[in-house]
């Protein structure tokens, strides 16, 4: 199956909703959801499909635009179809289907997610990157009757830009030291450039995608955005959307600058224990439930970032398990807390209190959830954790690895603050209670994922497909091999 | 083109940008960023790229400078005081 | 009062001036004098590969044309979420434009500067233009509608609808030659290879795919950014309590 599929799929439903709206419009609901089903079951195809690499419009590698499959982009693939699918889900289940224009944004995003993950070429990493960004910008800001979500927007819009700009500057100067924009040309040729050229190109790229991705110091938008967000938007912000942009920094820190400089892995340590502790700090002073989340989401940023500073297969393998398993969890939670706020029209925690006996099902999630991702064990955090403590341990980095286990105190206290709350008696009955059959559905379908992941470990295919990925996408040989053979 | 043309473009270029982000009347900054546009257009003809020039021509002076006309329209809606400074 | 946000400025511009000293350190001009690599086999290929006179459609929209498809989406986002977030519960009223003398010289214009878009879009394999020039120029011209007659007027005219459906059209327009080229061709947007004819170099039906693709994206951001545009001026006018159109 051509990987490309995976890219039009969306892009067909964003550019066809429209015309049903125009023409017909009692085809708009049936039409998002065949839509939704077809994008995640071709990007399941084409995830399964094996390694290959294809170009577009069938030019060598050089010269046009290639699209490449190999174990990093399957994993990623396959997270980007389940978080969307199981956005979509909770969308419309909040939404219905009339806010048309919003689910045009959301294909969108997904199709330029899907290009992000699947492109070869530098360029359109930016090209998708931009589609991505602006699309998560609106859709942030949806709908603007507060004033708190036309700030989120507009915060991350200014930051998002001047992410997008340091990235841009980076590519161009690649290109202009190289002439090339295939990454995996880039590979070979980029090391010869002079060391100045380089400096900038590392500096600028890394600049770019920690700000997208919410690291210290360009985590600035993070919190609001995902807070103010609606639920199932914040859901998929969280869960996907922060992902994308550290599958770019996997990407191109071991293909372009693995074998060139040592020190940007010890930048990435630096930064990524920076934000682990400012994000667990925060999340441990707040009072609403859907910022503590999103400081939280900068933490599991900064773990996945410490996971990358490794250099290592060890530290790829449990970045990309601790993606997986950070979705999972927090999609989750995020569910679950845009319900429990709903119902007691506040996201205040103090006043989310003598939840558990009206909606017993949610709580536990939420507690399950939160376990998980503070790293309990057996469960699938831990495991994630375990991975990345081996593979820092491996590497020599004893602060970061220390930072980690601190973090894990620190997110179970807060955490269990939430959780008390829910469970101690309250003064006054929730005013209306609305039924939630899909978003209940997903969360219970995010809880099994969950447990799959904590079984990880232990499932040979599983185990081997991940520590494949690290070896595969840590040398870079392979890629390259597959892209120019 | 000679070298003094070009670096007498790019001076121009520096303060057509100084102006439009220091400049306290918002006014005179949304033209000085259409002045912007079409210097960048001047220099991509000297620079021989007249696809590029063909675009950003019509792009800022049509499209995003009356798009800033319309932003900057109604930021005058609110009442206040046209002779009174805004503040920064 | 005005110290702090003189040390601001103050600060910003050192760090503008940082920032630029240490790019200009990171600048270097290749140290061959020719043009190698993938710019070489474009400027000698393109008219031996593609058929088009234009390098750089020839580039846009068949060595790198996904990227173009990927451009293009990015003005489509725009305009959708813009769509969205300025809802149209608020206005109704529109101006009254301006004056007659004005009203009659634009009414004589106007059709020159659509034929003069037209050319700039359908002749964008043979000299320099192509979808999204003559697109821009096209959305221009309804913005001049909006400015010299009024928005009810443009509205009349190019109703929304109409606009929505030409963007959604020309975006559809460009992914299904892409497909037409999977299918026969072996890879999505593949142009001669996959049978599209050649033509001439230099005539007007030359270029394969070029024409139609120069076309496609040409629909998608005239409508694009004229919808753009009547979204934003929406917020310009009064409101008054009629019922909120359906955009």
């Amino acid at each position: 199956m051509n990987p490309v599929l995976a890219i039009v799929a969306p892009f067909l439903a964003a550019f066809t909703i429209p015309l049903f709206f125009v023409f017909r419009k009692r085809w708009i609901g049936s039409s998002i959801v065949l839509f939704g089903i077809l994008s995640a079951l071709l990007s399941l195809f084409v995830a399964a499909g094996g390694e290959r690499a294809v170009v577009m419009g069938g030019w060598n590698p050089e010269v046009g635009i290639t699209l490449v499959v190999d174990s990093l982009s399957t994993a990623f693939l396959i997270l980007a179809a389940l978080g969307f699918s199981a956005s979509l889900s909770a969308a419309t289940e909040a939404f219905g289907y009339g806010p048309w224009r919003f689910y045009v944004l959301f294909f969108l995003s997904w199709a330029a997610t899907n290009g992000i993950i699947l492109t070869g070429d530098l360029f359109n990493l930016f090209v998708f990157f931009e589609i991505f960004s602006v699309a998560a910008y609106l859709v942030v800001a949806y709908p603007p009757r507060s004033w708190q979500a036309i700030e989120a927007g507009f915060k991350y819009l200014i930051f998002g830009t001047v992410g997008a700009l340091f990235l841009l500057i980076g590519i161009a100067y690649a290109f202009m030291a190289t002439g090339q924009l295939n990454m995996a040309i880039l590979a070979r040729v980029l090391p010869r450039a002079p060391e100045t050229t380089l400096s900038v190109v590392i500096g600028c790229l890394v600049v770019g995608l920690f700000i997208k991705s919410g690291t210290v110091p360009g985590h600035f938008w993070l919190p609001d955005a995902h807070s103010s967000a609606q639920t199932p938007v914040s859901a998929l912000l969280s869960g996907v959307f922060v992902k994308v942009s550290l599958y770019a920094l996997i990407r191109l820190t071991f293909l372009l600058f693995g074998n060139a400089d040592g020190r940007v892995f010890f930048v990435l340590l630096l930064f990524g224990t920076v934000t682990l502790c400012l994000g667990h700090l925060m999340a441990f002073q707040q009072e609403d439930i859907k910022r503590l989340l999103a400081y939280s989401t900068v933490a599991q940023v900064g773990t996945i970032v410490i996971a990358i500073g490794c250099a290592s297969a060890g530290g790829i393998a449990a970045a990309v398990y601790h993606a997986f398993n950070h979705m999972a969890a927090k999609m989750g939670l995020f569910l679950v807390a845009g319900v429990l706020a709903e119902d007691r029209a506040s996201r205040d925690i103090a006043q989310m209190r003598g939840l558990f006996r009206h909606r017993p099902l949610f709580v536990l999630a939420f507690c399950l959830f939160a376990a998980s991702i503070a790293g309990i064990p057996p469960l699938n955090g831990f495991m994630s954790k375990w991975f990345l403590l081996v593979a820092a341990a491996e590497r020599g980095a004893l602060i970061p690895a220390a930072a980690v286990v601190a973090g894990t105190v620190l997110s179970a206290a807060y955490y269990l603050r939430a959780i008390t709350a829910f469970f101690s008696p309250a003064e006054t009955e929730p005013p209306h209670l609305r039924p939630h059959p899909v978003t209940g559905a997903i969360v219970m379908l995010l809880a099994l994922l969950g447990l799959v992941l904590a079984l990880a470990p232990y499932i040979d295919p599983l185990r081997e497909g991940l520590l494949a990925v690290g070896s595969d996408t840590s040398s870079g040989a392979r890629y390259i091999g597959r892209v120019l053979q | 083109m000679s070298i003094t043309f070009f670096a007498f473009l790019a001076a121009f270029l520096i303060v057509t940008a100084l102006t439009a982000s220091e400049a306290r009347d918002m006014l005179s900054a949304v033209i000085a960023l259409s002045v912007f546009g079409i210097l960048m257009a001047i220099i991509f003809v000297i620079l021989q790229a007249p696809d590029v020039a063909l675009t950003q021509a019509i792009i800022n002076s049509g499209l995003v400078t009356s798009l800033f006309l319309v932003a900057y329209s109604q930021t005058r809606k609110r009442g206040d005081d046209p002779d009174r400074e805004n503040d920064r | 009062m005005k110290s702090p946000r003189n040390l601001q400025r103050l600060g910003a511009l050192a760090l503008s001036l940082a920032l630029g000293w240490w790019l200009w350190q990171g600048v270097t001009i290749s140290p061959f004098q020719g043009i190698t690599g993938p710019a070489a086999r474009y400027i000698h290929g393109t008219a031996r590969d593609t058929g088009a006179a234009n390098v750089v459609a020839a580039i846009l929209f068949d060595y790198r044309g996904f990227d173009t498809l990927g451009e293009a989406s990015v003005i489509y986002t725009t305009v959708c979420g813009v769509a969205l977030l300025f809802a149209k519960r608020r206005y109704r009223r529109s101006s009254h434009g301006l004056s007659f003398i004005v009203k009659r010289s634009m009414a004589l214009l106007v059709p020159f500067i659509l034929l003069y878009a037209s050319s700039i879009i359908v002749m964008g394999h043979l000299s320099p233009g192509g979808g999204f020039q003559g697109g821009s120029v096209m959305a221009t011209v309804t913005i001049l509608f909006c400015v010299i007659y009024g928005s009810s007027f443009e509205a009349a005219r190019v109703s929304p609808k109409v606009k929505e459906t030409i963007e959604s059209s020309g975006a559809l327009l460009f992914v299904l030659i892409g497909l037409v080229g999977l299918v026969t061709g072996g890879a999505f947007l593949t142009n001669i290879a996959a049978g599209f004819p050649r033509g001439t170099m230099g005539q007007l039906f030359s270029g394969g795919t070029i024409p139609l693709l120069n076309i496609a994206v040409g629909m998608k951001v005239g409508a694009g950014l004229s919808t753009l545009f009547y979204s934003m001026v929406k917020i310009l006018e009064d409101p008054t309590e009629s019922s909120p159109p359906e955009v």
